[in-house]
Parts: structure tokens; sequence; C-alpha cells
């Protein structure tokens, strides 16, 4: 978005009540420079993201000692967020770029702030400017030298410290270029050395931290065919007769779809929704030769002559994912705005260019940030395709229980497993819809749940026809007044395993092992949010009794939550009929 | 006419007003948001806008929103 369109909604800001918003953040930004223009702009990104920010800032040029002042409200009122951005350029000098032992204090800093205040703490690499006097001999130049250094340093901060994120400035910078990044009469008149357009790329790719954090991470990339995956229109050109093959402007189609394969091969799901024959998109997969995305690529291909709205929607259901971690990518000026009138969940970008931009397009799409790749992720793709094979032996089993053991499921069990921290964190920040509790945590959370003595416990499950990788997890937490009791803090499963009694089977193990540790009483707690009814049941289900208090006697208590307890020794000798022992459970 | 819009646009944008509520007369003085952050986000916008460059005595001589169209139809061919 153009940056006056955020700015005209952040001139709005002291009208807004934070809790007209989906959600409020707490902030802090870290600069060397003036950074009202750049506060005023990531406001903006956050409001049009439907998210609330409360921005503290250093004073100007303050940055170095309000970083030693523990009194400060940059750590006293505890942010979510702290973005950290410092220049240090070849047009002006500044301590960075005069002396090293500056950065070596303030990096410390950082890093002592990161465990003060908490949070996530993106650092900003500095950008390493290609112009200087040394013109050709880039790397001759000194500054360009301790710049790098600097770079490195901020990725051993991230990689040592949970909590700090190295964020990779250069890479806006190498794609829009230094020229549109530097305004050099704003940084001598202002000290503002930047773009407004610059600030506003690095304001959303900052806020994809933002979003991460807050559940509204993209999982499903549902694509058109009929100029959009090659061109021209299949039904009147046929399966070998659209533009998809060698030359131009077929193999900026070819180019596209080995995008989306890339995208695919991070853990993005793909999906068709088009309006076509399913024959002609058929004789495509079978006969055409340059299609780069077989069939298996996609989790759901849904081509026929209904609506988009209804397919996409069908589609969610079928993948059991929400229509908001959705993107509808399709040449058609009109069918995308059907679609953001009809379903606004979906995220429908303007893909409004020719084919030969189709890959870069989707390069440059902030949307689809993640703030880190785990192995699951990049096997996701693929675990969704396969999926539709385990379907269609649903289609041909007679009864839900059969199906179950034909699959040949079997769960590892990870006690307090430190390695697994990323993709627990990460489960706890995506899953919306097997969620009791819905308590997003960050990776330094959950190390602190281990750390204080809580079991955090999670299934990672498979079957004959692949991995689902690491797909359901509980937090225990012991810390209850009465002793022999404890509380389920979180019990979430990943959508892309329900309706397998995996959760049963999972449940029931950890209800022994904690009645064989001796804990006679379990609690647990169903708060509702707007996505999480498939969760609804699963504490009846599982012979929890409803309870009429919270366990934590003054714990806060959401709207709608619901008490459970389970009583762990009359449960040792009942234990729930429905868990299915085909599933095996290995260590 | 065409330049008093696209100021009128500009201007409603970044000081949070209304276009109606912008007259030749508007001006810091009577404008809290019209402060000098804004000010120089209001020089930076208006430059590309219209792909013209101001100098730096020229943007601080500004004192009205008439002041500012003048400025603007005299960087114009």
């Amino acid at each position: 978005m153009n940056p006056l369109d955020y700015l005209r909604s952040a001139a709005r800001f002291a009208d807004l009540e934070p809790a007209s918003f989906a959600r409020a953040v707490r902030v802090n930004l870290i600069t060397n420079f003036t950074d009202d223009i750049l506060k005023n702009i990531f406001v903006g990104v956050h409001l049009q993201h439907d998210v609330y920010p409360d921005i503290r800032r250093a004073p100007y040029k303050q940055y170095h000692l309000e970083l030693k002042n523990p009194a400060s409200a940059l750590y006293t009122d505890k942010p979510d967020f702290t973005f950290v951005l410092f220049d240090a350029n070849p047009f002006k000098e500044s301590a960075f770029g005069l002396s090293p032992e500056h950065f070596d204090d303030v990096l410390a800093d950082i890093e002592a702030y990161a465990a003060r205040a908490g949070g996530t703490v993106v650092v900003s690499h500095f950008i390493t400017s290609y112009q200087s006097s040394y013109q050709n001999l880039v790397r001759e130049n000194p500054l360009f030298a301790r710049i790098e250094g600097y770079n490195h340093a901020i990725d051993e901060l991230a990689a040592r410290v949970k909590n700090v994120k190295a964020f990779d400035t250069n890479r806006i910078v190498h794609v829009v270029g230094e020229r549109h990044v530097f305004d050099l009469r704003g940084l001598y008149a202002f000290d503002i050395p930047f773009t407004h357009e610059f600030m506003a790329i690095l304001a959303e790719e900052w806020f994809a931290y933002v979003r991460a954090a807050t559940g509204g991470l993209k999982k499903c990339i549902v694509l058109d065919l009929d100029n959009t995956l090659w061109g021209g229109v299949v039904g009147e050109l046929g399966a070998t007769g659209i533009a998809l093959g060698p030359d131009y402007p077929g193999n900026a189609f070819v180019g596209f779809q080995r995008a989306l394969l890339d995208f695919h091969n991070r853990g993005m799901i793909l999906a068709v929704n088009s309006k076509n024959n399913p024959e002609d998109v058929a004789e495509v997969f079978a006969k055409n030769p340059h299609m780069v995305l077989k069939e298996k690529h996609f989790a759901d291909i849904r081509t026929n002559w209904n609506e988009k709205a209804d397919n996409i929607r069908e589609i969610a259901n079928e993948l059991n994912i929400g229509l908001d971690s959705m993107v509808f990518i399709d040449d058609d000026p009109v069918q995308r705005e059907l679609m953001r009138l009809r379903v606004p969940e979906v995220t429908v970008p303007e893909f409004s260019v020719p084919p030969e931009d189709y890959a870069g397009f989707l390069y440059g799409l902030t949307i689809l940030h993640q703030p880190t790749l785990t192995a699951e992720d990049r096997e996701k793709g693929r675990m969704y395709a396969e999926e539709r094979q385990r379907k269609t032996v649903l289609a041909s089993t007679k009864d839900i229980a059969s199906y179950i053991a034909e699959l040949g499921i079997t769960m590892k069990i990870s006690p307090n497993d430190r390695a697994l921290i990323p993709r627990l964190a990460q489960l706890t920040q995506k899953t919306n819809q097997c969620n009791a509790t819905t308590r997003r945590y960050t990776e330094d959370d959950i190390a602190r749940f281990m750390d204080e003595g809580a079991t955090v416990v999670a299934g990672t499950v498979s079957d004959k026809f692949g991995d689902y990788g690491t797909v359901i997890l509980v937090i225990v937490r012991p810390d209850m007044p009465k002793k022999g009791e404890a509380t389920l803090d979180t019990f979430l499963m990943s959508c892309r395993v329900m309706g397998r009694g995996i959760e049963c089977r999972f449940l029931d193990h950890i209800a022994r092992k904690l009645a064989g540790s001796g804990v006679a009483k379990l609690h647990a707690s169903f708060v509702p949010t707007a996505k999480n009814k498939p969760a609804e049941t699963v504490f009846e289900d599982h012979g929890f009794a409803i309870a009429t208090a919270t366990a934590h006697p003054g714990a806060k208590v959401a709207a709608g939550e619901k008490q459970y307890v389970l009583d762990l020794a009359a449960y040792a000798k009942h234990p729930c009929p429905k868990v299915n022992e085909a599933i095996t459970i290995t260590k | 006419m065409e330049t008093e819009s696209t100021l009128k646009k500009i201007f409603s944008s970044v000081l949070g007003i209304s276009e109606t509520a912008i007259t030749g007369t508007t001006s810091p003085a009577n404008t809290p948001s019209w402060d000098s952050m804004n000010a120089i986000v209001l020089i930076t916008e208006i430059e590309k806008a219209f792909g013209v460059r101001f100098s730096y005595d020229e943007a601080m001589g500004v004192k009205t929103f008439a002041d500012v169209i003048a400025l603007v139809q005299s960087k114009r061919p």
C-alpha cells in the first residue's frame, strides 16, 4: 500500500478506541534517527490489519540512555514487540559508523533489554550501502566491512537469545534499490534518512511478526487456472494449446508455477478454484508436459461452474483451515472483487500484473511471511496432498474405527523436549480450531513452562501414508493451590489430524501418566472463540465432569469459559471407552 | 482546480481533516495537526505527486493552503 494510505489511517488514531479492534499490542520502537513518520506509518499498518498499536519510543537520540535505564517506560510497560533499526549510512557521520565500541555497547544493552523487557525483540540489520568513495571496490571500504560485522553480530544474538529475531533489512534494499531507500534531503534537513515508500515496506514487513504471533499466518494459496496458472482459456485452446512452455509468454507461466512449487515445498498448501470443465483441466494435468505443478501438489481441486465464493468455503472445510488463512490469486478483477465482497475473511491481493511479473508478485507478498520455518512447515504442503489419498481409503472403508486401524497410526510422545520448542510455540500461535484455550505462546514462554516445572507433552504422529509431524500438545501446570492437582493450561491439536481419535488416545495417555505420578485431579477449561467449536466437547467426550468453579481461586475467567475436572483415581479404573488402542504409542 | 483537488487529498490524508474543511486560509495556526513533522510529510508527498521540487526556503515560506497552491502552480509548466 501507498504510505499516504497508512498516514491517512494514522491521522485518525487519536479518535480510536482500542476496544473496537480485534487485538491490541504494545510496541516499542528504538531507532537513532527522527522516527515520527516511521511511527505514524507503522501505526497505519497496524490499523489496516485491525490491530490497535500502543507505541512507545526512546526520545530522539536517547536510545543508548533509555536502554540502560530499567525505569524507562520501554521496560516498565512490558512490550509485546520491540522493533530496532539503527542507520549508519555513507552520507552522514553517526556513532555506529564511527565506533564499533558503540555498537558492541548498544548490542549488549539490547541483549539485557530483551531479557528484562520480554516480548519479541526484532533487531533490524544495518543497511549495507554500496555507495562510497571506494566506488567499485566496495569490499575495501572499512565502513562496509564494519557494518557487515554488525549484521553478523545481530544474527549471532538472535541465534543465542530466543526472543530476539534478526530482521533482514537489506532484502528490502536489494529489491527496491538504495536510490529508493535513502532520502538525502530528509537525512540532512530533518535526520529522516528514509523515503516514505521504504518506511512503508519496512513497517509492513515488521508487522509480519505481529501477525504471526496473533494467529494471522497464511497457510493456503488458492489459485485460478486460465490466465493465472497458464495463458489463455483451456476450454478454447485445449490442453496443449494453452500458453505454457519454452516460449514467451508460456515460459513466464512456467516460472510462476515454479515459484508456486517453491512455496509448496516451503510448506504452503496449494488449492485450485476455477470455472472450467473438470475434464479439460484433468486433460491438462495428464497431457501437457510443461505443467510444473502436478495434481499431487494440490490439497484440493475445485474446477466447476459454481461461485468461487462457495468453492473456497468448501476448500476451507475440506482442509480444515480458516478462511482467514487463505490467499486467493486470480487474474480476473471481477472475480477478485466478488471474493472480497462475499468472503471478506479471504485475503485477495491485487493480482493485476503481466505474466512476467507473476512470480515476482508472489515473492513480494508480505502477507505470506513467516517468522521462522520449522521442519513441519517444509513438509506441510506434501502432508495435505497425502491427505487426499487417505480420503480415498476412507471412501472405500465402512466404519471409522476400522479406518483408523487400517491407517496404522503411530504417536511418539515427547515430554519436555527442548528441540521441539520452535514447533510447539508455532502450534500455539497457529492452531485456531482444535484449541481448548487458544493461548498464544512464544518460544520463550514454552521454555519458561519447562523451566518452571510444567509438563509440556507433544505428540508426533505418522501413519502408513506419511508423517503428520508434531501435531498435538498439552501443557500441564502443577502450580495448584491443592497438592495432588494439576491443570491443563493448553490442549490443542492441529486440524490436519482431526477425526482420527488421536486426541482421545493422547489424553488417555496423559491422564494415566499423571495418575501414575500421584495427581488425583486434573482440571481443564474451554475458552470459546469464533473458531474453536471443533474443540468444544473434547473434555466431555473424554469423561471430564463439568466443574462449577475455576481450579485457581481468583483466576481470571474468560467470557463463556467452561470449567472441567477429571477424577484420575476413578479414571484409572474406568478409562474413556472411546480410546482406540489401534493407535500405537511410542517413546 | 485539478491542482487544488490533488492538494486537498494530500492535506486531508496527512492532517486527518476532511477535504471540505480545507480552504485557502487553512494554516498551521488554525490546524493543530499541521505541525512541523507533518509539514515535512506534506512537502515530500506534494513533490512526489506533482513531480516538482521545492527549495528549503520555498517550503519553509508556506503560511497557508493558498500559498501551497500558488507555489505548486509556479513550478508547473
